[in-house]
């Protein structure tokens, strides 16, 4: 069942969202929630569609079952999702027949209407106002709102019979929570970040949780000091992840490159938003893998970490901060909107997975950059007795001192290319570096890459199609694509992107597709939509 | 007992020179302050393996390579922010940023007011030729009007940037100019900064003899005047501080004005790290979790049922 609820920005719609999907968490149900707000405090039109099964589900349908429209605006605006037998709740003040009218209170003028809607809702879907109760009572000025939540319960009648499961499947997060929690049981010590939508709630999250969590949230100036002095904690031995979006991420690239000649490990979280430029700042896209892929100057070894899910979010998260470490490389984790900030019900099974780093044996003199077989070179922090380490944005040699001359430029050039080597070999052959789907046994498969999974895997299994999903970008699975795609007669690509970049990285990596499927209006992919169209091929 | 790590013997200044030969221009100002640094280093006994000392790029921003510590050799413009990231993950560190002109007052000068105003225990070193030397003689942000540069063959028509008054107002906690020529001066105002508490500022009018022909040792000899001794000015006195500092470039106009050189501005306040410490205090935050403590949180997320 889908569910739409519409209102003015700052009238707790998402609020309302959040709490309706906890409600049916607890009462063991799958929930997904696709948030829409525009780039504004007040005065905009906020909605959100919660949709929930028995099954697992990770997406919403366009076309819904109930609509609640909390104001006049969200009547013409959501017609559009409305089908033919879609009940619709409005306000008692809206004139429309054959609707339900529901008394929207707000707390304060035209704000938090959350306590009311969450009633209407309860009552309408047959749940017992108790189980509301919970998530009530976590509102500030508690009675007022109690009292709201109590009447507007009061005022409609039931219609429908949702029952209570029993068992849970898990509890309402967000890909960026699990990015958050992931890279703390990594071994996060410092999370540096300048707000930008929509990682911004990573850099909230762990700041609200420096304390219990033991680690240090930092704002700096702008994002070129955001990824400087992540260089200089990292340098100093802790481990830091950075997170923006994509215009954050464009000025830090020429520190990028910096992290990778001088080999300061590193994690950034980019979290996609719909560009190019400032763009649509609180929508979905997937249009930065090329960027995450190529930016900065020069030539140096990286990964790049796609993941689709909050579960995966986590997993690889933590798994990031390992790799920056080991192989003391710059790893890029490639997210979005969609995944960073839609409501999904996840169990997650925490464990802290901190690996050190290879460090220093204090036997003989230390060379930072010391050659050896894989490229990687043992680490000594400062502060270090009897150790003198010196790192440079310059090529340089074993030591860390500048050089240029022909043969110490290839020496150091070569010793990265090992370490390259190294990562691709050790990353392709021991980590999970594709997602391949057991179901499929038409010959039609779709590939896709990060938070798209969420759809495409579940029309796919419902229409019995293959699915390949890459978690590695760099370096790219692609033997295991090939493999998978063999005895496949016809490959579609599923993305968010105007111009096509997975279908570039795959044509790199000399895999053949045949058709596209491209949505790029900062929306991801509706269910419903997404099977109309599969269908049709 | 002071605030940094001191070794029981004292190692000689040359002891933290490294084996690499400076690639500086013969008569080139810098060649002072690297052994003004390493002066100081002995005579404050710095263990070599506590000092971190971070550049951005430029002739100046080499000094750390003739130097026995740890450094960074980053980008142009970003030593500080990368200072201060080394100074929050191990505030026990010395951390010194050598840097040039171009350097903090150009391309990097975005970092200033920040590092400044949150008063991180930081000494910065700024080697101010009034030219860009490393990439061939283009005016800098501090160049006085009218020099010629390579592209400015007319002499530049902007106004200079005054170093001392910025950081002043910036909020710098310590500022103090000083002068190549006179590697004793120097030698004591790059102590005083090391052993201050919080943000410190060093500009050093340090010649750049290849490129920038009237701003020359020859120049400052005669003109230097020493503010404290002198003058007789107070360092603990802001609005002296501010005043002397906007009378700093008015030797650029007047011949008879003196080159001022001094400690400006010194005044031990809390710094970021105190106010840290506060803070963890005031919260009862933990530095490492312990396990329980991070177990606690894990069940905290599960969901109930489950
Ligand atoms: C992003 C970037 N832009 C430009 C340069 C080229 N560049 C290197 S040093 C420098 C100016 C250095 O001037 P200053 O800091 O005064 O140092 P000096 O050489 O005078 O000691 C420039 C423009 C660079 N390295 N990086
Ligand atoms: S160009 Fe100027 S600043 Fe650079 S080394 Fe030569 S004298 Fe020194
Ligand atoms: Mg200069």
């Amino acid at each position: 069942m889908n569910i739409l609820i519409g209102g003015k920005a700052g009238a707790g719609i998402k609020e309302a969202g959040k709490m309706l999907a906890q409600v049916l968490a607890s009462m063991g149900y799958s929930v997904f929630g696709y948030v829409d707000y525009p780039s504004l405090i007040r005065g905009g039109h906020n909605f959100v569609i919660l949709r929930f099964s028995e099954k697992d589900i990770y997406s919403v349908d366009r076309k819904v079952d109930i609509i609640v429209a909390t104001d006049r605006r969200s009547v013409n605006l959501h017609t559009v999702s409305s089908k033919e037998n879609t009940l619709w709740i409005v306000d008692e003040k809206i004139d429309m027949s054959n609707a339900l009218k529901a008394p929207f209170k707000e707390v304060a003028p035209a704000f938090f209407k959350s306590s009311s809607i969450l009633g209407v809702i309860l009552k309408v879907l047959g749940i017992s106002p108790e189980k509301g109760i919970p998530v009530v009572e976590r509102l500030p000025q508690r009675d007022r709102n109690f009292f709201i939540y109590t009447e507007a319960y009061k005022s409609v009648p039931s219609l429908f019979k949702i029952e209570d499961k029993k068992i849970k499947k898990g509890i309402i997060t967000t890909g960026n929570e699990c990015i958050a929690l992931g890279a703390v049981d990594g071994g996060l010590d410092f999370y540096v970040a300048y707000p930008m939508t929509p990682a911004t709630s990573v850099l909230h999250y762990l700041a609200e949780r420096q304390k219990e969590l033991g680690i240090k949230a930092v704002h700096p100036e702008n994002e070129i000091a955001v990824i400087s002095m992540a260089v200089g904690i990292a340098y100093a031995g802790k481990r830091v992840m950075i997170g923006t979006s994509g215009g954050g991420f464009a000025l830090m690239t020429e520190t990028l490159s910096l992290s990778g000649m001088a080999e300061i490990p590193l994690v950034i979280y980019e979290a996609q938003r719909a560009g190019p430029s400032t763009g649509v700042p609180t929508y979905t896209s997937q249009s930065d893998l090329l960027f995450s892929l190529f930016a900065g100057h020069g030539e140096f070894p990286r990964v790049v970490i796609a993941p689709g899910y909050p579960q995966e979010a986590y997993y690889l998260a933590r798994l990031a901060m390992n790799i920056a470490w080991k192989y003391q490389i710059p790893v890029i984790l490639i997210g979005d909107k969609h995944l960073g900030e839609s409501y999904f019900t996840v169990n997650l099974n925490r464990e802290r997975v901190v690996e050190n780093p290879i460090m220093w044996d204090k036997k003989e003199e230390y060379k930072r950059y010391c050659f050896t077989e894989n490229g990687i070179s043992p680490l000594a922090f400062p502060g270090t007795p009897g150790a003198v380490v010196k790192v440079t944005s310059y090529e340089h040699n074993e030591k860390g001192l500048t050089v240029e001359s022909a043969e110490s430029v290839l020496l150091m050039q070569d010793k990265r290319l090992r370490k390259l080597r190294t990562i691709k070999e050790q990353l392709l052959k021991n980590e999970k570096t594709v997602m391949i789907s057991e179901y499929g046994k038409s010959d039609i498969a779709l590939i896709t890459w990060g938070s798209t999974a969420g759809v495409v895997e579940e029309v796919a299994k419902e229409m019995d199609l293959k699915v390949i999903r890459p978690l590695f970008i760099e370096p790219f699975p692609a033997q295991e694509v090939k493999r998978a795609i063999a005895d496949v007669r016809r490959i579609v690509v599923v993305e968010c992107s105007a111009s096509g970049q997975l279908d570039k990285v795959l044509s790199m990596n000399g895999i053949k597709f045949h058709k596209t499927l491209r949505k790029y209006d900062g929306r991801p992919f509706f269910r419903d939509e997404l099977k109309r169209i599969l269908e049709k091929l | 007992m002071a605030h940094f790590q001191q070794l029981e013997v004292q190692l000689k200044p040359a002891d933290y020179r490294s084996d690499i030969e400076p690639t500086w221009c013969p008569g080139c100002g810098d060649f002072s302050v690297v052994a003004a640094c390493t002066k100081a280093f002995s005579e404050l006994k710095l263990p070599p393996e506590n000092i971190v000392q971070v550049s951005g790029i430029g002739c100046s921003s080499r000094a750390p390579l003739f130097m026995k510590s740890y450094s960074v050799h980053t980008l142009h413009g970003r030593a500080l922010p990368v200072a201060v990231g080394i100074k929050l993950a191990n505030p026990n560190l010395t951390v010194i940023v050598q840097t040039g002109d171009g350097d903090l007052f150009s391309i990097g000068s975005g970092h200033n007011p920040h590092a400044a105003r949150r008063n991180i225990d930081l000494t910065v070193i700024c080697m101010d030729n009034q030219i860009y030397g490393l990439t061939k003689n283009q005016v800098s942000p501090t160049s006085r009007e009218g020099l010629y540069g390579s592209l400015t063959p007319y002499g530049t028509i902007d106004k200079p940037l005054n170093p001392i008054a910025t950081m002043l107002a910036y909020g710098a906690t310590f500022v103090a100019q000083t002068y190549s020529g006179n590697p004793k001066h120097m030698t004591e105002v790059i102590k005083q900064a090391i052993v201050h508490r919080g943000f410190s500022f060093v500009n050093v009018l340090s010649p750049c003899p290849t490129f920038n022909r009237v701003d020359t040792f020859k120049y400052y000899k005669s003109r230097t005047k020493d503010i404290n001794k002198e003058l007789g000015h107070d360092p603990t006195d802001y609005s002296k501080a501010l005043e002397l500092a906007f009378h700093d470039l008015d030797h650029y106009y007047d011949p008879n004005a003196p080159v001022p050189i001094g400690i400006f501005f010194k005044k031990e306040t809390e710094t970021y790290h105190d106010r840290v410490n506060a803070v963890k205090a005031r919260y009862k935050a933990v530095d490492k979790p312990t396990p329980e403590l991070i177990q606690s949180f894990v069940d905290a997320c599960k969901p109930k049922a489950i």
